[in-house]
């Protein structure tokens, strides 16, 4: 995509409820036919996006439609997990941080000014989720309102960005800091529960392949040198892999010995989950977040939201 | 006997005194009125540029000094337009002034220092008085934090042009001259890092803190105004802490606390003083227990603990049985006095492995003292585990950060905190996952097979290197 | 109910003085010598207990975290 664009003539920016159509046509006619019209989707939600931007328009058509934008990218995480269909998820999350950033702005000038937004604790759910580690996110959701804080959406992202704290956690530029819990087992009970919504796991499952990888070091640093190999179930089934294979690409991946009864777990020397040498391994996803899936119509799930008329403040009457 | 004149004025400044241009009306008020009248015969800027033009002598008599001009230019402007009943009607004036003060100091070729105290005592005054316009932006139509971002802006201007020092013949004892700029270096670092935090930007200050060592000419921190020391360290600690760097935020806070009360054994301890250091202990107290630090709450320095509003004896009591129910309920009862401190996810986050150190301790005691065992069955850490969180919540009801964290409903959830201790260093073991059992070296005390957590932090948390020249 | 839970929050949230975090100027008319600001260490000895493993607590919790490791003991003395 060409990165700087010229701005387009203001004939061919398109106003604030013809955008709220466009994005309308995609969902009733275009998420079906994923995950082949990646591509194209990802490209018309951005133009969507950039339209309101060149027109510095934040009113709730705006609101309205970066939400469903961001439901879409969620949508879409799981979609391209679940197929061979190549696409590049660093540009999925890309569109999806900068559709989140915009709404978190938007949403605090609508608080200055004495408005609220409806859906927004969803969407700071979401934003707690987009950088898992970043502390900044934590200083933010505590300035917030105590009944966005105490929102469910927000009490799991916040639960679960405490259950993949981790102080053995290596990457550049992350600073490790103390007393992380990294409580592997916990992440996948909860993935599994039913209070988290269908949008909120698919975030999640980008962070499948880390959890797996630190569940495994730390466990593999406890054993002592005459350990037996750990039987491929027991980790199949306390790391969630879909079935034996999953599990095995995920060992060859990470050049750890498989013998006839199971693991040889020491000979994971890798310290990060990161290998510079390596393309990063395939996005993989959940079997119950996928059934998850199946309860609803994806148009339901897009559009979902409450309305966000409400969100303009009453003119002040001095 | 008439008024202040321009002309008076104009003498004041070409003899070095600089006292008039000053935004505290309480000192110049009086000038300023009877200026504001003479002023309205120079309503065109062009006719009171000239003037000016005409009757500063610069200081430096060969080279003409624009700035300083633009400088007192503003200041009539101020004078002249001001509306001393509104503030907001008058905002710009003062900020335009304000601005081109601080410009003059970005030179350095031109002597400064005669300068230098009039800008400090103008940062004092013209922060306060963004802060109040800031609190009324809905009123005024302006962006929140508006005047406040734009301060930080003119400041940050002046404290990158304070080039970085490479001081080569650094000599230890001797203390270098601070000249100029470097003088005024920490003023203009704590009142920045103070900016960012106010205006819920304190990422910005790393920058701040990076660059703060490389521009000062003197390698020697103590060489500083002492009380600006304090500051930096404070704000270096809530820097650490909202980055949940434990370790290095105790370190800070624990050192400032200290060198109050040096200072308060000196001096009369007055109320801004007992302030500040009930606000060190705020953080200091949770960061140290998170560290594995006990306070000595009936201690020599009982009478500060005491007086916060937090109630941590109660915490103390809570992790030390490795009581995580306690735990929970203790920070749900404070949850939003440890929210606004910035508190209250850093403590859900890296207090409970604490609380399970304390709890397995307890069972390991027992294994050990008591049946002279080195293995501890991954079920028995179930049910202590089970029986400290006492989780009450299914699957139905709501999850919140207090009963969605901790589970512990399988042998498996109990060996991954094992793990975790284990990683930590908090606990000397060996994990056996098919015979779900955890065994740890025969006859060693317990105090060896669970070393000190405060010990261990401090080894696998080792401080931030760039921070040692702070003790020189 | 949002709007109540929104100002008691931000009601709590408008930090009066002292509850605001930054730091206070204070009067100090004589300076402690050099050195002395950096004997540190003796005060922060008396801030913080020297163990905290001897700090001994008892209380309901303990004890019946103890009933509860018996009751397992007794459950698995047949096995």
């Amino acid at each position: 995509p060409a990165a700087a664009a010229a701005p387009p003539l203001p004939s061919d920016v398109r106003p604030p409820h013809i955008l709220v159509k466009s994005l309308d046509y995609i969902i009733d006619n275009l998420l079906t036919t994923l995950p082949e019209s990646e591509g194209f989707i990802w490209d018309r939600m951005r133009s969507i996006r950039q339209d309101f931007t060149y027109q510095n328009y934040c009113g709730p058509e705006a609101i309205d439609c970066n939400e469903r934008i961001v439901r879409i990218h969620l949508l879409i995480l799981h979609v391209m997990a679940k197929s061979t269909v190549k696409f590049s998820l660093q540009q999925e999350l890309e569109q999806l941080h900068k559709s989140l950033i915009t709404l978190s702005e938007i949403y605090d000038d609508v608080r200055a000014n004495g408005g609220t937004c409806p859906n927004e604790a969803e969407f700071r759910a979401y934003s707690l989720l987009s950088k898992i580690r970043d502390p900044q996110y934590d200083k933010t959701i505590q300035d917030l309102p105590t009944y966005i804080v105490q929102d469910e959406l927000v009490q799991l992202a916040i639960c679960f960005r405490r259950i993949l704290s981790n102080s053995n956690y290596l990457e550049r530029g992350y600073i490790k800091t103390e007393n992380g819990i990294n409580l592997y087992t916990r992440f996948f009970t909860l993935m599994r529960s039913e209070r988290v919504p269908f949008l909120m796991n698919s975030f999640l499952q980008m962070y499948l392949g880390e959890v797996r990888f630190y569940a495994m070091k730390a466990l593999s640093l406890t054993l002592n040198k005459r350990h037996k190999p750990i039987p491929l179930d027991y980790l199949q089934n306390i790391l969630m892999f879909n079935d034996k294979e999953e599990l095995l690409e995920f060992c060859s991946y990470y050049s750890i010995t498989v013998v006839e009864s199971g693991l040889e777990l020491r000979s994971l020397t890798h310290h990060s989950h990161k290998l510079r040498e390596k393309k990063p391994l395939k996005q993989s996803y959940l079997k119950c977040v996928d059934e998850k899936l199946r309860r609803k119509s994806y148009k339901q799930l897009i559009n979902s939201g409450k309305p966000n008329i409400s969100s303009i403040p009453k003119p002040s009457t001095q | 006997m008439n008024g202040y004149t321009l002309n008076d004025f104009f003498n004041q400044i070409n003899t070095g005194d600089y006292a008039i241009l000053t935004l505290n009306l309480q000192s110049n008020g009086s000038q300023v009125a009877s200026l504001q009248q003479e002023l309205q015969n120079y309503k065109d800027n062009n006719q009171l540029d000239e003037l000016i033009e005409q009757k500063v002598t610069t200081p430096h008599k060969k080279r003409r000094w624009a700035r300083f001009n633009i400088m007192i230019l503003s200041f009539l402007k101020y004078c002249r337009d001001l509306d001393p009943w509104s503030l907001s009607s008058s905002c710009d004036l003062i900020m335009d002034f304000y601005t081109n003060l601080t410009n003059c100091l970005l030179d350095e070729s031109y002597n400064l220092e005669p300068l230098l105290p009039l800008f400090l005592e103008q940062t004092e005054l013209i922060i306060p008085m963004g802060r109040k316009l800031d609190e009324s932006y809905m009123e005024l139509g302006t962006r929140e934090n508006q005047f406040l971002s734009y301060l930080s802006s003119v400041i940050s201007k002046l404290f990158n042009s304070i080039k970085p020092s490479h001081s080569d013949d650094v000599n230890q004892n001797k203390p270098m001259k601070i000249s100029g700029k470097q003088k005024i270096l920490l003023f203009l670092v704590n009142k920045l890092n103070n900016l960012y935090f106010r205006i819920n930007s304190p990422q910005l200050c790393s920058n701040i803190f990076k660059n703060f060592p490389l521009k000062s000419s003197t390698k020697q921190f103590s060489q500083f105004n002492f009380k600006e020391q304090l500051e930096y360290r404070f704000l270096l600690g809530k820097y650490y802490m909202i980055n949940g760097r434990v370790s290095d935020a105790w370190t800070q806070f624990n050192t400032s606390f200290a060198q109050l009360i040096l200072i308060g054994q000196t001096n009369r301890q007055s109320d801004q003083w007992s302030r500040n250091v009930q606000r060190v202990l705020r953080f200091l107290v949770p960061l140290g227990i998170v560290a594995g630090k006990c306070p000595q709450f009936d201690g020599r320095y009982a009478e500060y603990l005491q007086r916060l509003k937090i109630n941590y004896p109660e915490l103390i009591q809570a992790v030390t049985t490795g009581n995580m129910f306690a735990v929970h309920g203790w920070l749900q009862r404070n949850e939003s006095l440890l929210r606004r401190d910035h508190l209250l996810l850093l403590l859900l986050e890296k207090l409970p492995i604490v609380v399970f150190r304390f709890l397995i301790k307890r069972l390991l005691t027992n294994v050990i003292d008591v049946e002279q065992g080195n293995r501890i069955p991954y079920s028995l850490v179930l049910r202590g585990l089970q029986y400290s969180v006492r989780i009450e919540a299914s699957d139905a009801d709501p999850v919140t950060i207090y009963n969605g964290i901790h589970h512990p409903d399988t042998v498996e959830s109990a060996e991954n905190v094992l793990v975790t201790l284990i990683n930590l260093g908090f606990l000397r073991a060996n994990c056996f996952p098919q015979m779900k059992l955890c065994v740890f070296q025969k006859n060693t005390p317990v105090k060896e097979v669970m070393p000190r957590v405060d010990q261990r932090i401090s080894l696998q948390f080792p401080l931030n290197q760039d921070d040692s020249w702070l003790s020189s | 109910e949002t709007d109540a839970t929104k100002t008691k929050f931000d009601a709590v949230n408008k930090k009066t003085l002292e509850e605001d975090d930054e730091f206070e100027d204070f009067p100090v008319d004589n300076w402690p010598a050099q050195d002395t600001l950096k004997e540190v260490d003796n005060i922060q000895d008396h801030l913080w207990v020297e163990n905290w493993d001897d700090v001994e607590v008892e209380d309901d919790f303990t004890n019946e975290l103890k009933n509860e490791l018996e009751k397992y003991k007794q459950e698995h003395q047949q096995k």
